[in-house]
């Protein structure tokens, strides 16, 4: 166990990728390093354009970087493609399968695509895995969302693969349905699977990741386990405040001296400070303004704030 | 093994699909509104006996051409209409494999047709093949020149995206245009002809007819320009194939 863990299961080497030419060209992934260790899940995240799915496109081969080294367990994926393609499977919650075919038959297409010596088996075994054995006969395009996504799941698992490819797996799902796929994905960490998981949800990625790579305009801006990426925001103070009243209190609270900036995250405000004492003066001006508080505190820093900072995004 | 089992997933799929029943359509209601359309039109202008024949084997003969070409595209299409395409172009199946596994399925679906045509012909107007061994090579020849075609199309695909889906599907169509399919092309005009002679199945058609000892055709001419054919649409399919993957148009994840 110890050696799988030390082991590199995704070795990337300044990988660059840019697309168009001249004035309009744009660089995807500009020099991008990293390790993922075997048996760990790595959350891949950043916002849109920033160059995650080109990553993941090169690694499964789908994409050729322009320069750059991709190992995957030793192997080059750029020369091996195929020897890499059936070690590595891969999901991803914008893409779909064939929709009039079954469940079965979908997952048994796979088993053939990807050379399995006993078919029929381990699409029995991937279907109780996924509790899709009850709905092997339903057509793929009659799956609502959910089930869907644990089909491309079941589909994943199918090769046994030694690096697991995870592009969004939960957008569009509902609360239940995601909760159902993070399950899954946890089963599949159990079990010693390496994953690579890229999200726009910060709680999913603290939940399910052991290591996350914050990429920004194709480039790692930050990297580490999620409690050293909030760490590093540690030095930002921040104030909850919690009002069911319906009342923007960004106005009011922006006033006191010594607020950084404050912003929304949900229903709670969110105000950076310089000093924690200020707590005291930004309670009693919402309580002279005949603001009903229902809760003021000091917050710890989340990972969606280490995103922000690292992406440069700011807050408020 | 690994060869064998990707060539057989497309197969499979290919198979799956056909319980649709539009899809059967292809090998049922389509072709034989093409049959009656042709040949009863033939009929009713006077031909009949050894010219008859020869507009059934022109109809068999482009239907080769079109399953060959229409069935590899689709297999492609199939999986880009229902956004799977990235899952496949991410598994092992090499571009080999999958045009194999289309050309079983093609192959099929023309037998099918083959025997639609000739059992129909036969009860029906008088058809006749005289010589099966030279009917059979012949249609290899346009079974070789669909799927050329078929892979020239993926090509298109692959380089061009969207923009190429219309001239994929239609290349057969516009191909035959060029192509003697029920008569010489000593019916074209001087340009026309030219361009005929660079299409294999210019020769192929001619080698049909002349089983029926309706002219002669050049065995060479048919060799070479079915080889030519295959080979340009095979660079053309791996330069676009990999142009692809530069641009990153291949299929999208995201």
């Amino acid at each position: 166990m110890h050696n799988q863990i030390m082991q590199s299961a995704l070795s990337i080497k300044a990988l660059s990728k840019s697309f168009g030419s001249g004035s309009s060209k744009l660089a995807a992934l500009g020099g991008v390093s990293l390790e993922v260790k075997a048996g760990e899940v790595f959350g891949l995240l950043g916002p849109n354009g920033a160059g995650k799915t080109t990553l993941i496109s090169i690694v499964c081969g789908l994409e050729t970087p322009d320069s750059g080294t991709v190992k995957v367990f030793g192997v080059d994926a750029l020369r091996e493609r195929h020897k890499v393609q059936q070690m590595i499977n891969v999901t991803s919650g914008f893409s779909g399968v064939m929709q009039s075919l079954t469940v079965q038959d979908t997952l048994y297409y796979y088993a053939l695509l990807y050379s399995l010596p006993d078919p029929k088996a381990k699409v029995e075994e991937v279907l109780g895995l996924t509790q899709l054995s009850g709905r092997r006969n339903d057509e793929a395009s009659k799956l609502s969302s959910g089930l869907r996504q644990r089909l491309l799941v079941a589909k994943a698992l199918l090769n046994d693969p030694r690096l697991i490819l995870l592009d969004e797996p939960t957008v569009g799902l509902d609360v239940g349905m995601a909760l159902e796929v993070r399950r899954l994905i946890k089963g599949l960490k159990k079990k010693g699977l390496t994953i690579i998981l890229t999200t726009h949800y910060m709680k999913e990625a603290e939940e399910l990741c052991d290591r996350i790579a914050l990429i920004n305009g194709g480039r790692i801006v930050a990297l580490g386990t999620p409690r050293e990426l909030k760490n590093r925001v540690r030095g930002r103070k921040i104030i909850e405040v919690q009002t069911t009243e319906a009342v923007d209190l960004r106005q009011i609270v922006s006033k006191v001296k010594g607020v950084v900036s404050c912003w929304y995250a949900g229903d709670i405000l969110r105000v950076e400070v310089g000093d924690y004492k200020l707590i005291r003066p930004i309670a009693r001006l919402l309580i002279d303004k005949g603001v009903k508080l229902d809760m003021v505190s000091i917050a710890e820093p989340t990972l969606e704030e280490a995103f922000l900072k690292f992406t440069s995004r700011g807050l408020g | 093994m690994g060869r064998f089992s990707r060539v057989s997933a497309q197969v499979f799929k290919n198979y799956k699909l056909m319980h649709n029943p539009w899809r059967t359509f292809d090998v049922t209601i389509w072709p034989l509104v093409l049959f009656f359309s042709i040949v009863l039109f033939a009929s009713f202008i006077g031909v009949s006996g050894k010219m008859l024949s020869a507009v059934v084997l022109g109809l068999i003969g482009w239907r080769c051409v079109y399953h060959f070409h229409v069935d590899l595209v689709t297999s492609h299409m199939d999986e880009y209409w229902d956004n799977s395409l990235p899952f496949l172009m991410a598994s092992p199946i090499r571009r080999a494999e999958f045009v194999a596994g289309g050309v079983i399925t093609a192959a099929a679906k023309f037998i099918i047709v083959f025997t639609l045509f000739s059992v129909l012909g036969s009860l029906l107007f008088g058809f006749y093949i005289s010589d099966p061994m030279a009917v059979l090579i012949s249609l290899l020849a346009l079974a070789a020149f669909g799927i050329a075609s078929g892979v020239l199309a993926l090509g298109l695909i692959y380089a061009f995206g969207r923009v190429a889906f219309p001239a994929a599907y239609s290349l057969p169509d516009v191909l035959v245009i060029f192509t003697g399919v029920y008569y010489p092309i000593s019916v074209f005009p001087e340009p026309l002809r030219s361009a005929a002679q660079l299409l294999p199945s210019t020769y192929a058609f001619e080698a049909l007819r002349s089983t029926l000892g309706m002219g002669s055709f050049n065995p060479a001419a048919l060799l070479v320009t079915v080889l030519a054919f295959a080979v340009v649409a095979v660079l053309f399919n791996t330069w676009a194939f990999e142009y692809a993957r530069r641009r990153g148009s291949l299929a999208r994840l995201g």
